[in-house]
């Protein structure tokens, strides 16, 4: 039964990527990914996050749907955040991504 | 912008602390609690917050177990706070902005532009004549009536605007200079031709006029020439009438000129060290002001620059910036043998006979006295030259007299 379920839920996946595909529809609606925009490496905008878990000088852990954002760097600041989007100032060493 | 409201609704610089910072921050952006600059500090973080949001957090600093400390409040509800007893302050304050909003109403500048003959001046003696001038309440112009008077008192003037920018009055104007130039003919229609220099005549050539001198004439300095009058006799050599022309020809006149110099065997030259020091000044009307104190030399030479400080194009304040250079210079002697002044005194002659050749004058002969003395050689030539003379007068009512 549960394999059925599990099955099912896959299809509808794959039927939401072809659609999007096809109709050219930004993913970022669909499937509510998060956008990241980086000026330089001296500032990063991060749209469709859920919230911040860890603030730090060195790090920012921040939680998105289905990820988890770390931006590595030096004299890290969130210079703002809102419902949309989220500004993180400072240098940037690094960006990575961990699957949750 | 963004700040300069923030600014306006005042917020606070605080110290957010406890058990899960983190979650707080997340409470406050689900409950559209506006924070920003959020720096980590010690064990949880610094931010800013709207002062009316502070209160709106009290629930969640209970939930996610935190405190907040306020650092910093910022924001003009804290400053007129601060100094809600500085009453003065605050009256001076708003009558600076009324006496601002004052002057707003009246006419502080003028702006002149298209003009091509008539001067500035004459355009401001109009608006003096037409009641305008600084300080005019601008509600009292009438552009249009301006218009009207202006192109009504100067004929040559095609086309006047008048606009009042802020507090500043714009006149453009566009005028015909045909009717100018023509006007200008008739004024220079009757002139008689005088001799500029003492001298005699070698050449006289007369298109227009009556000549009054003939080749050979003594002529000294302010006589005429040609006169522009030209009399109509009747049969009996009585005179009729007195016709009035601008008297034109060429005139070559032959004159004796004078020129001395002399030159001193112990010359003193100046040598700049190089080293100097500048003096910035400030100055009102004949005051003035010395901001900074230059080094001190022996022997110096000042070289002044000064600016006017004008706020406005029309606006003339007797207000100076400028500044002097003192440039030290030390004094070298430099004796000179009799071939060597001698020299020196011929180079500034050539320089005398090209400065005469470019106004046109030939020299024809010259005798040159060379006298020695004890500390210096004096030379002193006598010139013959030749020039063409000749300058335009009006014709004076005692010629028309005499005549």
């Amino acid at each position: 039964m549960s394999r059925l379920f599990h099955n099912k839920i896959n299809l509808i996946e794959k039927a939401k990527v072809q659609a999007t595909d096809r109709l050219k529809i930004p993913r970022e609606l669909v499937f509510g990914e998060c956008i990241l925009t980086l000026h330089g490496n001296h500032e990063v905008f991060i749209e469709n996050y859920k919230g911040i878990l860890e603030c730090n000088d060195e790090f920012i852990w921040i939680s998105a749907k289905e990820l988890r954002i770390c931006i590595e760097g030096r004299m890290l600041c969130v210079d703002y955040y809102n419902n949309d989007e989220m500004k993180v100032i400072g240098t940037i060493n690094q960006i990575s991504f961990m699957e949750s | 912008m963004l700040s300069f409201f923030r600014y306006l609704k005042g917020y606070v610089f605080v110290y957010l602390y406890g058990f899960s910072p983190e979650r707080f921050l997340n409470l406050c952006n689900n409950h559209h609690i506006k924070i920003w600059k959020v720096e980590p500090y010690e064990q949880g973080y610094q931010f800013n917050i709207f002062v009316s949001d502070l209160f709106r957090i009290k629930d969640f600093l209970r939930k996610t177990k935190t405190k907040v400390v306020i650092r910093k409040k910022l924001g003009l509800p804290f400053l007129l706070y601060r100094y809600r007893k500085r009453k003065i302050f605050f009256l001076c304050l708003a009558l600076c902005a009324f006496s601002l909003f004052l002057t707003t109403r009246f006419l502080w500048s003028f702006e002149i532009s298209g003009n091509r003959t008539l001067t500035k001046d004459i355009y401001m003696d109009f608006l003096k004549n037409e009641n305008i001038f600084y300080g005019t309440p601008i509600h009292d112009i009438n552009t249009s009536e301006l218009e009207k008077q202006l192109r009504n008192q100067y004929d040559y003037i095609t086309w006047a605007s008048f606009q009042v920018n802020g507090t500043r009055l714009v006149l453009t104007v566009k005028e015909n200079s045909g009717i100018i130039s023509e006007a200008g003919k008739n004024t220079e229609s009757s002139c008689d031709i005088c001799a500029s220099v003492s001298g005699v005549i070698t050449k006289m050539v007369t298109r227009t006029g009556t000549p009054l001198v003939g080749v050979g004439s003594i002529v000294s300095s302010g006589d005429i020439l040609i006169s522009g009058l030209i009399p109509v006799y009747n049969d009996d050599e009585t005179i009729k009438t007195i016709h009035k022309t601008k008297a034109d020809g060429d005139i070559v006149i032959e004159s004796n000129l004078e020129y001395k110099d002399e030159q001193l065997f112990r010359v003193n030259h100046k040598l700049y060290t190089g080293r100097e020091s500048r003096k910035l000044i400030l100055a009102y009307k004949d005051h003035e002001f010395h901001i900074q104190l230059p080094e001190e030399y022996e022997k110096y030479d000042i070289m002044s620059q000064n600016k006017i400080i004008s706020f406005e194009t029309y606006q003339y304040v007797p207000i100076y910036l400028g500044y002097e250079r003192f440039m030290e210079y030390t004094n070298t002697e430099e004796i000179l043998n009799k071939d060597m002044a001698l020299c020196r005194i011929n180079d500034r002659f050539l320089d005398f006979c090209k400065t005469l050749n470019q106004k046109g004058i030939q020299i024809i002969k010259k005798d040159v006295k060379i006298n020695y003395k004890k500390d210096r050689v004096e030379v002193l030539i006598n010139l013959t030259v030749r020039q063409s003379d000749g300058i335009m007068m009006p014709i004076s009512n005692v010629t028309e007299s005499g005549e």
